[in-house]
């Protein structure tokens, strides 16, 4: 029996180090490497390495091959860039290989090479003799979805870190220059942060799964009544005033099914569909490490506890009102969700053994914008950029951004810094206050204990949430029924 | 004295040909070795002004600045290259080779790139440009375009590119030449016949003949045709391969052989002759050519003669000697078709096209119907709104499109319904026929599926007159 194969298959189709025979059968699509890059970091000959902010590839490769495979993409753009100049290569199609290619910031380049599935099967040719077919399934990945997941992973860099121009020029008129060693470190060492584990996550059999999601890149309303909308609104505005314009934007969320029941009319859509992605991972890291950690206690106590708000920080205190986890809930639809994120810095310990071992920990994003370790405070929520504008805000103003979301062109981004503060009621109704960093005062509150309690009974009490989140509820599930 | 192609311009016919390999095909192409680079590439540009797919102020610049390499030169909609594996430039579409080195070391060397990962590039998409790349070793071909078509449509026009070549050199010279020596500059054998493949690129915007693998017959009345290809059958010469009739670009009859029939690429190949260059309407020609689905490897000769406005007589030759026999031959049958009224029939139907109207199908605006067992399509000339160029067009590419989607190779789609703001296009596949057929946006449905029907039967009915149903054999 003969194993004549159509494509040269003893070389090196099988990348494996052993070199057995292939498997007859299917082998699924996977990463073969990533890479971001800007080539002016490294202008000259001898520094062409420095080019590269992040490398990270299926098996380990010397370093001039990943120079090799950075040289070949700059050949490519400037390729395609002599026809298209506005639009350099977006995607390669090879025989074995697809790559992905992205500029989200001039200058910055995202570059993904994935290998291609690989359907061997023996087939009877016509002279009865049997021959090895293999063939590569290029049909089977969609550029779209490809390039998406780039884009994805860019949205919620710069939603956790802001935009690579950013760290590294941080405000500099003059970006002709090198930037600093600092700073070019401190850029890789977020790109590195954040890809290395987002990118071996994805199942690149499985694009179909992401299409709403990542492809459209949309977020799913859920209606509810205009009343409702209308109460949720008031407590917006009222929260608004009641804490001196500290509380920017909110959101709520319908964690079932992962729809948006409100956002403040100041927040931009975009900046929606980036928090809500990251939203919804915290909340399902939370529930995984929650069930690790407690088991039976969880259960027991939670049941008999009276609070029913939860949040996502640790409390040091043990001041009794502090409010506690709610009850189980449901797992948050598979649709909405990405892979999961492994939240990176997870510098704080894990919950001391205060009153209430059942509040759950957020990972802290305590590193700001000058990479320098801010002076370790016990309360922990998440640190975003987001590109709404601060009611605080009293900078001059700049062409107006519609809320609808402005175009990808768009120069000169200017991102502001928010606080992400992430509650969890136990109607499955999430919460999210963003409060502008820059702002002293806002600073003041987060620092300061009683906010939060503050935050939960003037909620509460004042404004009637629990009236308003029956209300939405019984919405929600009536809608639901009717479906 | 051998006759020999005679250019328009009387060039001393170079017979200093010192490659001995280039001696089989010395005879018959006026060499344009003697003529200067400058003459050679100014006629290019003047052939390439009326192609051009840029404006016209655009060409107005272009005259203005000799300089074409400018910004017009990248606004071309679709570019080809043809390069040796070596890197050195053979052809190019627009522009002149020895300017475009630069691009093609970047194009070798990004082929080369993938190959030495034991892999092969395939296509690049950028924004709205695709560019294909073909290695059919020794030479490399890429199409860079953004009319919208496909990869696939795209590569197999680079197939074509590559027969075009083949049937000059066959693939036996061609992988020979670059074994003996690498860096040789095949644009010195090509000789002039690359004004063919200037017009096999600018039909490919033009003829659906391409993409759907199939022959356009002329429409004739069955006992025309018929009498035709009795005239043709009748005193055949020795060594006669094929013998065919052509009316402006369409076949009107085809002698063949009973075991082999002629692939549809090689006729093709054969049309874009005899569209393609001027000269042969001036005299009997006779050339070598290679038909590569026929055999790649050796060459034919083929005798062309013009006998009426734009009909003409090809006849392929295994024999390189029987010029004298064919010309003789053609005379003869000339005679017989002018005393059977075939020629002035021939002529009339060549100048008469049929057009929708004439189909009498109600709300029908145009359509194109394959006939799959006899690998011939039939398509109306344009009337109606279809008489600008813009909405030719732009039909043209639907059709392109339309084709594409119903044959893309994961599923082959038996119904295509495409709406838009100009027309409705239905395309239908099954195993007999493939039709699309186009109506006005506002069309209803019901309508489109009894024109559709009626359309069918209309063709039924005059499938003796619009398809060559039984060639003769011998």
């Amino acid at each position: 029996m003969t194993t004549q194969s159509l494509h040269e298959e003893s070389q090196s189709a099988n990348k494996d180090d052993g070199l057995h025979a292939p498997m007859l059968g299917k082998t699924s699509p996977m990463l073969s490497y990533f890479c971001v890059y800007n080539p002016s970091l490294g202008p000259t000959e001898e520094n062409t390495k420095d080019q590269i902010l992040y490398y990270t590839a299926k098996r380990v490769v010397p370093a001039d091959v990943k120079m090799k495979q950075v040289g070949l993409a700059q050949a490519l753009v400037k390729f395609t860039s002599a026809f298209s100049p506005s639009k350099p290569t977006q995607n390669v199609h090879t025989q074995k290989n697809r790559m992905i290619f992205l500029q989200p910031e001039p200058g910055f380049w995202m570059y993904m090479c994935v290998e291609l599935g690989i359907l061997r099967r023996q087939i009877r040719d016509a002279k009865g003799k049997e021959k090895l077919v293999t063939e590569y399934l290029d049909t089977q990945l969609s550029d779209r979805a490809l390039e998406s997941v780039l884009k994805i992973g860019y949205e919620q860099f710069k939603l956790l870190h802001g935009t690579f121009s950013y760290i590294l020029y941080q405000d500099d008129e003059d970006i002709s220059g090198l930037p600093s060693r600092q700073r070019t470190r401190s850029l890789m060492h977020c790109i590195e942060e954040f890809f290395s584990e987002w990118i071996w996550k994805w199942d690149f059999d499985r694009l179909d799964t992401m299409v709403f999601s990542a492809v459209f890149n949309g977020v799913p309303v859920q209606p509810i009544l205009r009343t409702n909308y209308l109460k949720v609104h008031e407590l917006d505005r009222a929260l608004h005033e009641r804490f001196n314009q500290s509380i920017d934007h909110v959101l709520v969320f319908d964690s079932d099914e992962g729809g948006l029941l409100y956002r403040s009319p100041s927040l931009n859509i975009r900046d929606v569909c980036a928090l809500r992605k990251y939203v919804f991972k915290r909340i399902e890291k939370s529930i995984a490490r929650e069930k690790e950690i407690s088991g039976l206690k969880f259960f027991t106590k939670s049941i008999s506890q009276s609070h029913f708000l939860g949040f996502f920080t640790s409390s040091l205190s043990t001041k009794t009102t502090a409010p506690v986890t709610s009850a189980p809930v449901s797992a948050v639809g598979s649709q909405t969700s990405l892979p999961d994120l492994l939240d990176t810095a997870e510098a704080a310990p894990e919950i001391e053994a205060d009153a209430n071992p059942d509040t759950m920990d957020i990972n802290p994003k305590n590193v700001d914008m000058n990479g320098d370790e801010r002076t370790v405070t016990r309360i922990e929520m998440a640190q975003v950029y987001l590109s709404s504008r601060s009611a605080l805000d009293t900078s001059p103003d700049k062409p107006h951004n519609s809320t609808y979301g402005h175009s990808k062109d768009d120069e000169d981004e200017i991102l502001t810094e928010y606080y992400l503060v992430i509650y969890k009621h136990k109607a499955n109704i999430v919460w999210s206050f963003l409060l502008p960093s820059f702002s002293q005062e806002a600073e003041d509150l987060l620092a300061d204990q009683k906010f939060y309690s503050m935050l939960e009974k003037y909620m509460v009490e004042e404004q009637n949430l629990n009236g308003i989140t029956e209300a939405i509820v019984s919405n929600v599930r009536s809608a639901q029924e009717k479906r | 004295m051998e006759p020999v192609l005679i250019k328009k311009q009387d060039i001393e016919q170079d017979s200093d040909k010192t490659d001995e390999i280039a001696s089989s095909c010395d005879s018959s192409y006026s060499s344009n070795s003697t003529m200067s680079e400058l003459v050679k590439s100014h006629n290019k540009l003047r052939r390439q002004g009326s192609r051009s797919s840029v404006l016209a102020n655009a060409i107005q610049q272009r005259r203005q600045s000799k300089q074409d390499h400018g910004s017009t030169w990248i606004q071309h909609k679709k570019h080809f290259f043809i390069l040796s594996s070596a890197g050195k430039p053979i052809w190019t579409r627009y522009g002149d080779e020895s300017r475009i080195s630069s691009l093609m070391g970047v194009i070798q060397a990004i082929i080369s790139f993938f190959q030495d990962g034991d892999d092969t590039i395939k296509s690049i998409h950028a924004g709205n440009h695709t560019f294909v790349f073909l290695l059919k070793d020794p030479l490399y071909f890429v199409a860079v375009s953004r009319t919208g078509e496909s990869d696939g449509q795209l590569r197999d026009q680079l197939l074509y590119l590559h027969n075009q070549i083949l049937s000059v050199l066959t693939s036996v010279q061609l992988t020979r030449i670059f074994e003996q020596r690498v860096n040789f500059d095949l644009r010195r054998l090509l000789g002039g016949t690359e004004v063919f493949l200037d017009s096999l690129a600018t039909l490919f915007n033009n003829d659906h003949s391409f993409m759907l693998s199939a022959l356009q017959c002329l429409r004739l009345s069955r006992s025309i045709r018929d009498q035709a290809g009795a005239i043709l059958s009748d005193g055949r010469v020795k060594d006669l391969l094929y013998a065919m009739v052509v009316a402006k670009g369409r076949l009107v009859t085809l002698l063949r052989p009973r075991k082999h029939s002629l692939h549809p690429s090689d006729l093709h190949l054969l049309f874009n002759m005899l569209t393609g260059s001027t000269t042969f309407h001036t005299a009997e020609s006779w050339t070598p050519l290679c038909l590569p689905k026929f055999n790649s490897q050796g060459f034919l000769h083929a005798y062309i003669c013009y006998i009426e406005r734009d009909i003409s007589i090809v006849m392929i030759s295994t024999s390189k000697d029987s010029f004298f026999e064919l010309s003789e031959w053609k005379t003869t049958m000339v005679e017989a078709m002018k005393k059977k009224n075939v020629l002035e029939n021939v002529l009339k139907a060549s100048d008469e096209l049929y057009t929708t109207e004439d189909v009498g199908v109600p709300a029908l605006l145009h359509f194109m119907y394959k006939a799959k067992s006899h690998v011939q399509f039939t398509s109306p000339a344009f009337s109606g709104p279809y008489e600008n160029d813009s909405d030719r067009k732009r039909l043209y590419r639907l059709y392109q499109h339309v084709y594409d989607r119903m044959h893309a190779r994961t599923r082959v789609l038996k119904l295509y319904y495409h709406h838009s703001e100009h027309e409705i296009m239905l395309g239908w596949i099954t195993s007999s026929f493939e039709l699309y057929v186009v109506f006005g946006p506002a069309t209803p449905k019901a309508v489109l599926i009894a024109s559709s029907n009626q359309l069918l039967r209309w063709i039924k009915k005059n499938e003796d007159s619009l398809f060559i149903l039984n060639s003769p054999v011998f």
